[in-house]
């Protein structure tokens, strides 16, 4: 299963990246979603300067390319501007309007990760209360970053 | 030969080997607890009656290579053969490594993977030299005041001086009066001191972190300064000591060999005074009180972030993939090179061969 970590909120200390080597999931991928669970929650405002793919591949341990495939995911998604050897700045995303094709896309996905949770044996009531515990949690992320 | 200046050096060759030999007999236990002769390890297996044994054989050849090496320093005449010194250290090393060899082979089988979960700040990741730019050029400063007394007092200065002395505290290199001649010690302290700076630099930029947060990472980071405060001192004591080599020719009245003697006296407690401070840190700041109370999960994470495989004997890593120039030793104190980075091997170069060279030349 697919399990989001959530990321340490950030708004008086220093945002923190997690991955776990074990996971099924591509290294990039996780370090694509934890970024992206920080930007979503204010956690990294616009202007910020991420590490560069060197400074953050070093600090995990694992090759430059990966970190630089999730910094590539990002800023397709508008997230990050990438400059050589400058790291990654976060830009101000507006939050884009989202049709019934995205939402159908997003909804797919979500499907997909429920299944694999019940495949593992979770319960449909753990799922849905982990989903809503983590939107609680990207909320609040929020409505502090907003109040700092 | 001046006897004071005798004992002095007979003092020193057994000073070094006692305190090398001290730090290869305590090393296992200054690591982290979960890196046992350069091998992962859970923290207890130290503790366990096979950690143990493989502790017990290895500092008993290395107490035993420090008795044998002590006794020959002090049956042979110091300063006649200055080799010699040099080449007990070596055995006593060499007799050392074996040892640490040997034992790591016994702790392999417990070898286990390191902790996959990893973690790592996203903003505030530089860290400073200590003491700013105004600490930094200390070192420079002092061998440019030097350099100034020296011109000064040029007129003081021989026309044939020496500037190079054995063990035995006699003069075994000369130079002429000229600007080669006269800063050729000080050009090398220059250059010795701006390598250490770069290195220095290099590790604030190129070295892992061992961990994002918790005391791991706490004892990481004052780890990492107080490494840089060592290469500090390193620089201003080279300073100096080039620097009093630059002026003895303007001081034809000073006694070489006790020059000599003094500088030695004054080497050994530097690097006693360095010793001191490494083992009370431990490797990676190992044995360092942190000012947290240990959260779980990230107190003891298994290893360093990096692979067995990786580290060939134990000593070198070696990882291409590895975007870090530094890394903390698995056995021993400080940093290592990545020898697996192409930079790697041009800081070697330049720490090793340039002050070579340019003694030569000189």
């Amino acid at each position: 299963m697919y399990i989001v970590c959530r990321q340490q909120t950030m708004v008086a200390t220093t945002p923190i990246l997690r991955i776990d080597l074990s996971s099924q999931v591509p290294v990039y991928r996780q370090i694509a979603s934890g970024l992206r669970i920080l930007l979503v929650g204010g956690g990294l405002p616009a202007g910020s300067r991420l590490p560069t793919t060197r400074e953050l591949a070093m600090d995990l341990g694992v090759h430059r390319n990966t970190v630089a495939e999730a910094y590539r995911i990002l800023a397709d998604e508008g997230w990050l501007e990438l400059r050589r050897r400058h790291g990654a700045t976060v830009l101000d995303r507006r939050r884009p309007a989202s049709g019934p094709e995205a939402r159908a896309r997003w909804v797919r996905r979500l499907e997909g990760l429920v299944a694999e949770g019940l495949a593992e044996g979770q319960s449909v009531e753990a799922l849905a209360s982990a989903l809503e515990a983590a939107c609680d949690a990207l909320r609040e992320d929020r409505r502090l970053a907003e109040e700092a | 030969m001046n006897p004071a200046a005798s004992m002095t050096f007979e003092l020193f060759t057994v000073g070094i080997l006692l305190i090398v030999g001290f730090i290869f007999a305590a090393m296992p236990r200054l690591t982290r607890p979960s890196l046992y002769f350069a091998v992962t390890v859970n923290p207890s297996f130290r503790d366990s009656a096979e950690g143990r044994r493989a502790l017990t054989r290895y500092r008993t050849t290395v107490i035993a290579g420090t008795v044998v090496c002590t006794v020959l320093a002090l049956l042979l005449r110091p300063g006649v053969h200055p080799f010699d010194e040099a080449g007990l250290l070596l055995m006593l090393v060499g007799i050392s490594l074996t040892a640490f060899l040997a034992a790591r082979r016994m702790v392999l089988p417990s070898s286990q993977e390191p902790t996959a979960q990893r973690d790592a700040e996203l903003v505030g990741r530089r860290r400073r030299l200590p003491g700013g730019v105004a600490l930094q050029s200390l070192p420079f400063a002092l061998l440019a005041a030097v350099a100034g007394l020296v011109l000064l007092r040029w007129g003081d200065i021989p026309a044939r001086f020496p500037i190079h002395w054995g063990m035995n505290g006699q003069p075994n290199g000369w130079a002429d009066r000229t600007v080669v001649g006269v800063f050729g010690p000080l050009l090398t302290g220059v250059v010795v001191c701006s390598l250490l700076l770069v290195v220095a630099w290099a590790i604030t930029r190129w070295s892992r972190r061992p961990a994002a947060t918790g005391p791991l990472a706490e004892r990481g980071a004052r780890f990492q300064q107080l490494m840089l405060w060592v290469l500090l001192a390193a620089e201003l004591f080279l300073a100096a000591v080039t620097g009093w080599v630059a002026l003895l020719p303007c001081l034809p009245s000073h006694d070489p060999e006790m020059t000599a003697a003094v500088i030695s006296v004054l080497t050994l407690v530097g690097v006693a005074a360095v010793v001191v401070v490494l083992v009370r840190a431990g490797q990676g700041g190992s044995r360092l009180a942190t000012s947290r109370v240990a959260d779980g999960a990230a107190e003891e994470s298994l290893g360093d972030r990096s692979a067995d495989h990786f580290w060939k004997g134990g000593l070198f890593y070696v990882n291409p993939d590895d975007p870090a120039l530094f890394v903390e030793k698995r056995f021993g104190i400080g940093y290592t090179l990545n020898f697996g980075n192409l930079w790697a091997w041009a800081i070697l170069f330049l720490v090793i061969v340039v002050p070579v060279v340019i003694g030569v030349l000189l």
